[in-house]
Parts: structure tokens; sequence; C-alpha cells
């Protein structure tokens, strides 16, 4: 049996549509041989990989230097948006999704929070009990801060 | 001599060390390992790395196949400075440390790279170093009002028949020897895309430089840091002009 392990990879095909330094490295990287392929780990092409990886899933990313900063001081969370296109969809069926960061304009020393918008055709009421149970299965079962700094907010149709 | 800038555009420098181990690492070794580096990066944290896998027997069908991949999280060490603008990412093998922007000074960082190298080596005891890389990221923003690509870069990656500053968007990545084969640098020019309308274009230049012989001992591994360090330079300072420099020298 062979065991073959991929970190945070992506496939060649997923970046289609995607026009990222991401997208093009991937492209470049399958054409060189073995000994040039790898590269010294990097917490900004992390970054940029994961944002790929949610732009080739039709995701918006709202404001993406912003979001791209805030994954930089904040790179805890970036291992779990990889994630949230399944999770979401487990709850609220295929839809729209944005992330991007918020900032409150009455709180100067407040910290930028991520947030990551649900567009839904449900009433209020069933998609609050959606958004409840979600936040109760994933992001608060798990007891990961890093995690737990996702926030769900919901757009109605 | 390396040289600074008052507004850099490093986004992100990272010194990466690839060891052979005799077997995998025990926590009372990352606790040796963390003794040796807390006064510096006293923040400890657990981070999370998306891994996916797939176990493939030969005898069994596609469809089979297909039904053991899996995709996990794993985990691995990370240790901070007080600022968070450094880190340590530890996994094993490998050990990397990161600078975040706003990027100081090379004398500044190879300490940090040095104490981090020797409290590995110390803990975990490894056979061999696999790989060594040194990776600069940069992030060059010019105006997009007259912007002339030549008047900020000195590549030349045009079509003869087509005006050269009437390009929209690049990418080059190339791979070049180094020390007669022994090392090799990564380098790629990127165009950052924007769907929005701005009135700035911005490039990634990202150099990778590593070693790719593995035959480096332990005691010549700060030697070649600084050769690479300087190699390194010499291609990125190659690569942009004096308009560019008068950009990172604004505060």
């Amino acid at each position: 049996m062979t065991a073959l392990t991929f970190d945070n990879q992506i496939g060649l095909g997923a970046l289609g549509n995607v026009s990222t330094p991401t997208a093009y490295v991937v492209s470049w990287d399958s054409s060189l041989i073995e000994q040039y392929t790898s590269h010294s780990a990097s917490i900004s092409s992390s970054i940029d990989k994961v944002l790929s990886f949610l732009l080739s899933q039709d995701i918006t990313i709202e404001e993406y230097a912003n979001v791209e900063s805030f994954l930089t001081n904040n790179y805890g969370v970036v291992a779990y948006l990889y994630e949230v296109s399944d999770r979401i969809e487990e709850y609220f069926g295929q839809v729209d999704l944005e992330i991007g960061v918020f900032s409150d304009p009455d709180d100067i020393e407040g910290k930028p929070e991520l947030y990551l918008e649900v567009t839904t055709s449900l009433s209020p009421e069933e998609a609050n009990e959606k958004l409840s149970e979600i936040n109760r299965m994933w992001l608060f079962a798990s007891e990961d801060q890093d995690l737990i700094s996702l926030n769900i907010t919901l757009k109605f149709l | 001599m390396a040289k600074t800038y008052k507004n850099p555009p490093i986004t992100e420098a990272v010194c990466e060390f690839r060891f052979m181990l005799e077997s995998g690492v025990s926590d009372e070794q990352i606790n040796v390992f963390y003794e040796n580096i807390k006064d510096t990066f006293p923040i400890q944290k657990k981070r999370k790395m998306h891994q996916f896998e797939f176990k493939i027997e030969a005898k069994k069908t596609e469809e089979e196949n297909k039904k053991t991949f899996n995709q996990n999280l794993y985990e691995f060490e990370q240790y901070l400075s007080e600022d968070e603008k450094y880190s340590v990412q530890l996994d094993a093998g490998k050990v990397s440390i990161h600078r975040i922007r706003p990027y100081t000074s090379w004398k500044e960082f190879f300490p940090l790279i040095q104490q981090v190298y020797k409290a590995y080596v110390d803990a975990f005891s490894p056979k061999k170093i696999g790989r060594i890389g040194i990776r600069y990221i940069n992030e060059v923003t010019v105006p997009l009002e007259d912007f002339s690509f030549t008047d900020y870069f000195t590549i030349n990656a045009s079509l003869p028949s087509l005006e050269k500053n009437q390009q929209k968007s690049i990418f080059l990545g190339s791979v070049f020897e180094q020390e007669s084969g022994r090392d090799a640098i990564k380098v790629q020019f990127i165009e950052k895309q924007s769907k929005e309308p701005i009135n700035v274009r911005t490039f990634i230049l990202d150099f990778d430089y590593f070693l790719v012989d593995p035959t480096v001992s332990f005691e010549d591994a700060n030697g070649w840091l600084e050769k690479a360090h300087s190699n390194l330079e010499g291609v990125f300072e190659g690569m942009i002009t004096g308009n560019t420099r008068k950009l990172f020298d604004k505060k």
C-alpha cells in the first residue's frame, strides 16, 4: 500500500478560474523537475494559497488586502478556511458566501474581526436556527480560539 | 554588506531548515528546544495545517481507493516574539523562522536564525541537513499615473513586436543554479491582479534561495546562510532601478 500525504495541496485544475500568485505557481511547479519544486515555508504563501482556494470555490473576498493582513496577524484561522464551503453547505445548502474583515468604527482600539457572510433565502427564524446549530456543532465545539474568532453572519435575500 | 531601506518592500522573510532525523521527535525534545528559544519567542501556540491523504492499494479498484481519501487537520508548534512579528514553526524535521512586515534588517534577523538553528541541533541531534532555504517575499507598489515598466524594473520580459510599457500583466518564474549547482535560486515576478479600479500597480518579487545538494555540514551552515543572503540580495538589487529604491526610502 502506498500512502500519499499533501499539505494544503491544491490541484492544478481547481485554480483554473483564479488569477493569484498561487495559481501561477501551482501551474509552473508542475513543469519543474523534483529538486526545484519545493518552496521554503512561508506564512504569506500559505495565506495566498487558502485565499486562492476560497476564490476557486466562488467565495467573494471583500477588501482582499485587509483579509490578507488579518490572516497574517491571526495565522491560526488559515487551516480552518479550507472547510468553510463544505461546513456551510451542510446547514444552508449551496449559497453565496463572502469573507471579509470588520472593524467597529466606534471602537478605535478594537481588534478587527473576520466574518463569513452567508446569503440565504431561508426565513430569519430558520436561518438563525441553522446559525446557532453551526456555531454549536463546529465553531464552539472545537474550543480552538482561532476557529472561534470566525464570525458567521447572515444576509437575507 | 546588507542594504537597509527606511520602508523596505519585504512582506515576509523566512529561513527554513530541513533535517534528516534518526526517528520521530519526542515531547521532551520539543521542551528542550523551547527552553533554548523562549527568551526571544515567549509565546507558544499550537497551529494546524490542512492535510490531504490518499491510501492506494494496487489490488483495490479505483472506486475503493477513492474512499480512502481523507482530509485531516494536523498540528505543529509555533512560537512567537512578544510583538508577534517574528515566529518559529516547528514540524518534526522542519524548522522555519519568519519575520513579517515591517522587516528590520539582516543584522537583526540573522542572530535569531542562529539561535533557533543551534537550539534545534542541540535538542533533536539530527543526522544531516537536508535543505536550507532563505526566502524573501517583496511587494512593490508603484503609482499607476505615468507608469512605465522600465522605470522601475530592469528585467526584460516583453515581446519585440509589442510595446514594452503597454504590458498589463506579467508572470515570470525562473530557477537559476548558484555556487556551481550546489544551490539554486527560484525567482518569481508576478503582478497582483485587482478587480477593483485602483491607482497603483503591485508586483510580487519572491526570491527563494535554497540548498539543492545536501553537502553542507552543521558547522558550515552559518557561512552558507551569509553567502545565500548576499547572493539573494544581489539578485534583488539587480532587478530594481533608482526609482524603485526611492519608493523604499520614503517613510
